[in-house]
């Protein structure tokens, strides 16, 4: 008994230093680097508006600026159980579901510039949450590796539908 | 056991001081190496809409010249 707190003792003292560099020092520059990156898809976004490769009547345009400018606000406090914890009510899960499809039947740089904004945002909830992260870590590994990659994706489609929502559109939130 | 505990530490704590420093001035150093590219790309856009704005007026006023 004595031995174990000794260890236990031994990896506090340890993991403090761990701790404070990763909440004050690694954590605050990997959400600059987010943040930069997602200026930069905004900006790609915004010059192709000006170079006319995306028509200004494109209905996915003000969506997608919308979810990266709100998305950029959150960043530095979203977190996973923010993104996935919270219940869609009736009205929000629909307009998700509308806003997906229009991005999704746009252009193909609308989609990808939509994509790598999702990814940053759920790159900036997974640093704010690293213990929720490696919780569920085994559980991911565990469903892409034994199961059947459509149903993890269908998983993925509706967390994705969830986050969008809890982040982007309900009315809580704002 | 405390005072075990911090001997331990006293021997432990060096190469967890070393590899915090190590760390830190590394995170430090990418921070400032991301901080440099963003500028680079901000003023490399800035200069991309300035050229186009001046070079505009200047081409047409050329162009209005030449077809006097």
């Amino acid at each position: 008994m004595k031995t174990l707190l000794f260890w236990c003792l031994i990896a506090l003292l340890v993991g403090l230093p761990i701790y404070l560099l990763y909440w004050n020092l690694f954590r605050a520059a990997l959400i600059q680097r987010l943040k930069y990156r997602m200026f930069q898809v905004r900006d790609d976004l915004r010059m192709l508006l000006i170079a006319g490769e995306i028509s200004e009547k494109e209905k996915a345009y003000p969506l997608i600026e919308k979810f990266c400018n709100r998305a950029l606000s959150k960043m530095e406090d979203v977190d996973l159980t923010n993104l996935l914890s919270s219940k869609l009510d009736k009205q929000t899960s629909l307009e998700v579901e509308r806003d997906l499809e229009i991005i999704f039947n746009s252009g193909p740089d609308m989609r990808r510039h939509f994509l790598q904004i999702a990814f940053l945002v759920f790159g900036a909830a997974a640093a704010n949450s690293p213990g929720v992260l490696v919780l569920i870590a085994p559980v991911i590994v565990f469903s892409v590796t034994a199961l059947w990659f459509n149903k993890v994706k269908l998983w993925f489609l509706a967390l994705m539908k969830k986050a969008m929502g809890n982040l982007f559109l309900k009315p809580a939130s704002c | 056991m405390l005072l075990k505990v911090l001997a331990t530490y006293g021997w432990v704590g060096y190469p967890v001081a070393g590899i915090t420093i190590f760390v830190s001035v590394k995170v430090l150093q990418w921070r400032e190496r991301f901080y440099q590219q963003e500028m680079a790309r901000i003023t490399e856009i800035r200069n991309k809409l300035m050229q186009s704005k001046l070079e505009l007026p200047l081409q047409s006023s050329v162009e209005q010249k030449e077809q006097k």
